[in-house]
């Protein structure tokens, strides 16, 4: 959460201001974009579905309701919405499995190869993983999100989002060992 | 490979920058989806219905739906009958005006200085002469249609 974050989102939802949701982008983006790329494996993909989900929560903006959770819990569903519908459509095209990990973390400008290679290894081996382990990794172990925004985010009760999470990380490591 | 640190490695992964502005300036360039509140939904669907109603009456004039309704203006008082015998009558006086100049024409073809012309008013004097000639069952002093229409080429 950004400093004043209430007051952008109050004025972002009220008055329509764009300089508020711009802060708002700004803070959020990184995070929406991380989320699509480790679920899309693709970098202009993932750059066009969280150009998607920020286009979509600024024309719907007046709906937001406060209702105690992050904004960021919004945003996520927002995306997962967008990534549900990008297979979806891609469904014909090519299984979920053909999206490789590679070529992805250049832009991290990694210079420690062994780690980019571990790296991703853990992309393809979450690539493999059920929707909501993946997500539940994503928001947990990559973003840092508490139990509560997760729940949040997936619309889920925290106790199924603790079982999900140690469900994941089980399975996470079963499809990396499996790998190497 | 210590899974959790390789996890929060991820976290290093940023947009590419031009990614970023541009598509913050492309979507805070579009509007705002519009939030309607009843009132104001009230407002929208009163003017729609208005709208529709307007073009409706428009529609119903053209297709000439007054004719068949006590609005319709009467035209009574004008009767085709008249007007046609009006026009008629016009078109007679049309008529007598140019037999009145066709025959001021035949009469009188003074200024009129052409050598052609003073030939054909000749010949036409003659055609009256014969015409007359006709008349009177004289038909040796007469000219020929071909000896008039030689001298009309000439």
């Amino acid at each position: 959460m950004i400093d004043g974050e209430e007051k952008l989102i109050q004025d972002a939802v009220q008055e329509g201001d764009s300089s508020a949701f711009g802060k708002l982008y700004d803070h959020y983006q990184p995070m929406i974009y991380r989320f699509v790329l480790v679920k899309v494996s693709r970098r202009e993909e993932a750059e066009d579905i969280a150009h998607q989900v920020f286009l979509q929560a600024w024309q719907n903006i007046r709906t937001y309701r406060h209702r105690g959770y992050p904004f960021s819990s919004w945003l996520y569903r927002i995306a997962r919405n967008q990534v549900i519908d990008y297979y979806r459509a891609r469904k014909d095209d090519a299984p979920l499995e053909a999206a490789d990990a590679e070529g992805i973390f250049h832009q991290t400008d990694q210079p420690d190869m062994s780690l980019q290679m571990d790296m991703e290894r853990v992309m393809s081996a979450i690539h493999r993983l059920k929707p909501d382990y993946q997500d539940v990794v994503i928001f947990r172990f990559i973003e840092d999100l508490s139990i509560r925004e997760t729940a949040d985010a997936m619309h889920k009760t925290e106790g199924a989002v603790k079982l999900i999470q140690h469900r994941a990380i089980e399975e996470l490591k079963r499809k990396i060992h499996e790998s190497s | 490979m210590n899974l959790l640190e390789t996890l929060k490695e991820f976290k290093k992964i940023q947009p590419d920058s031009d990614f970023s502005e541009n598509s913050r300036r492309a979507i805070l360039a579009c509007t705002l989806n519009e939030r309607l509140s009843p009132r104001r939904f009230f407002a929208r669907s009163l003017a729609v219905a208005g709208s529709l109603v307007m073009a409706g009456a428009l529609i119903f004039i053209i297709a000439g739906g007054l004719s068949a309704t006590d609005l319709a203006p009467q035209f009574s008082s004008i009767d085709p009958a008249a007007l046609r015998a009006e026009a008629q009558a016009i078109d007679t006086q049309i008529s007598l005006l140019n037999v009145d100049y066709t025959e001021i024409a035949s009469t009188e073809p003074v200024a009129i200085g052409s050598k052609k012309l003073n030939q054909f008013v000749t010949i036409k004097s003659a055609s009256s002469s014969m015409a007359i000639g006709a008349a009177s069952s004289t038909p040796t002093s007469t000219m020929s249609v071909d000896e008039i229409l030689q001298g009309l080429s000439q």
